[in-house]
């Protein structure tokens, strides 16, 4: 028996909390999902990898491959293909062996790439060098050490994935025009898995403390605002704060949601919830960090 | 008069991820290892095309509370640093009230992490003069014998410099005055 979920036309983040929330219906065994992706006609990085989170968490469920059914729209096959997506999705999804195709593309940052590993980390930190280097300091007018924050940022936001997921995790960015929100170019980077999340993870460390108020948003506002980690060694916990403080230097946001809470760092152009509870809840944690081109008259970056 | 055995190491590529960073630190510590007397190591970042908040937490801050052995201390003096390196470093040593000896690519001396004012105006008269009791820095930084002999007690019991008996040592003088220094294997992550 299969349960389809139709994907919304435009996948973003929006999408992706219908999604969970049309996906925490389908349950049990036998209950295979079928994700029917032929409307979408606009896809974000987050959207994106959030559909290969949306399927590993129903595999997970199930014990079921979920199939997925690629978009009509020619352009956003090609950008899904660009993207790398079919790859990570073999992982995931019982997929078309026709599907993979890999081209290069200029405004793609990073593609999809599945994080298992301190050498994945290692390797898309060296790999995105110079492409960090064209769009951040050439297109976005970051200024030079930006290029190497920002590889910072990407090293500590997917050691994350290995540090308190224990799961599989994605990593991918995009450069885009955020007509919409900001009117701007952005670079979106949206990091997601399916594990333990940050509850479960600091719980054996912090939930006596808390009682009856620990939660995803108490979990959520220790870990990003505190600084604190699941381990009692003093030296942990600083990865997400450091993005934090990066972020409001380059004036950008972010936003992590794990379980049923999201936090955020919202900026004056952004009008996010800085902490929002009583999601649909959802396992592993699903970051999205924007970074907003830079633009005449804009103080000092760092 | 004391001498300090000197190890150097030369660090590459990327540091980035707490696994790497422990494997390097782990690999420093054996190359230490060997030392029975007080030994001051250098390690040399300035290859090091980025460091993220992990490593530097592991191969900079872990470091310098390294325990030293029955015969002998351990001191670190990292070099080659740039603006490249800077956050990272600062961040995991001033989290944990911690501070180390660092010198830029050109060659200045300067203390990373958690550090006040006054230790470390006396750490860089240290430095200058390269050895001194604290009768003799008391003078140059015109401040009581009494205060300067605390804040020389302070850096070295922070492992900020070298205490030789009556005297404080710069870890400047103590390369100058090593014995022979010690080449380690340069650690590369690429290569753990």
């Amino acid at each position: 028996m299969s349960r389809v979920i139709e994907v919304p036309a435009t996948l973003d983040e929006a999408a992706f909390e219908e999604l969970v929330t049309a996906v925490s219906t389908v349950g049990g065994e036998n209950s295979r999902l079928l994700l029917d992706a032929r409307q979408v006609s606009w896809v974000s990085p987050y959207g994106l990898i959030g559909l290969l989170a949306i399927g590993q968490a129903a595999r997970q469920q199930t014990g079921l491959a979920p199939l997925i059914e690629p978009p009509d729209d020619p352009d956003v096959r090609s950008y899904i293909d660009r993207m790398h997506f079919w790859a990570a999705a073999a992982d995931v999804f019982e997929v078309d062996a026709r599907h993979p195709r890999r081209h290069g593309e200029v405004d793609t940052l990073l593609e999809i790439t599945a994080i298992r590993s301190h050498e994945d980390v290692h390797r898309v930190v060296e790999g995105v060098r110079d492409r960090a280097q064209r769009i951040l300091l050439n297109q976005l007018h970051y200024t030079r050490p930006s290029v190497i924050h920002f590889s910072v940022m990407l090293s500590e936001v997917c050691q994350n994935i290995l540090e308190h997921a224990d799961s599989i995790g994605w990593v991918c960015a995009q450069r885009y025009h955020w007509k919409r929100r900001l009117g701007r170019d952005v670079v979106v980077l949206a990091v997601m898995d399916v594990g333990v999340g940050f509850q479960g993870s600091l719980g054996a460390e912090h939930a006596r403390r808390y009682g009856e108020r620990w939660s995803s948003a108490a979990a959520l506002e220790a870990a990003f605002l505190n600084g604190e980690s699941r381990f009692r060694d003093p030296g942990r916990g600083q990865g997400l704060q450091a993005i934090r403080r990066q972020i409001i230097k380059w004036d950008g946001a972010v936003r992590i949601r794990s379980g049923d809470a999201m936090i955020a760092r919202v900026p004056e152009w952004d009008d996010t919830p800085q902490l929002q509870s009583g999601l649909t809840r959802f396992p592993g944690a699903q970051v999205m960090i924007v970074l907003p081109e830079r633009v005449t008259g804009e103080g000092e970056q760092g | 008069m004391m001498r300090t055995a000197v190890s150097h190491t030369r660090l590459y590529s990327y540091l980035v991820t707490r696994h790497t960073g422990r494997a390097v630190r782990t690999n420093i510590e054996e190359q230490l290892a060997v030392f029975e007397e007080t030994v001051l190591a250098v390690l040399d970042l300035e290859h090091v095309e980025l460091i993220d908040f992990s490593c530097a937490d592991e191969v900079v801050a872990k470091l310098v509370t390294m325990p030293g052995v029955i015969s002998g201390r351990r001191f670190f003096l990292f070099r080659g640093i740039a603006d490249r390196h800077s956050e990272p470093i600062e961040s995991a040593l001033s989290r944990q009230g911690l501070a180390a000896a660092g010198e830029t690519i050109d060659g200045d001396p300067f203390v990373m992490g958690d550090i006040e004012p006054e230790f470390e105006r006396a750490w860089r008269a240290l430095w200058r003069v390269g050895r001194a009791a604290p009768t003799g820095l008391a003078e140059q930084l015109s401040l009581t014998i009494e205060v300067t002999t605390e804040l020389l007690t302070g850096l070295d019991s922070r492992g900020l410099v070298i205490r030789d008996g009556d005297d404080y040592v710069s870890f400047g003088r103590a390369l100058a005055d090593a014995p022979a220094s010690m080449d380690g294997a340069p650690v590369d992550p690429a290569t753990r």
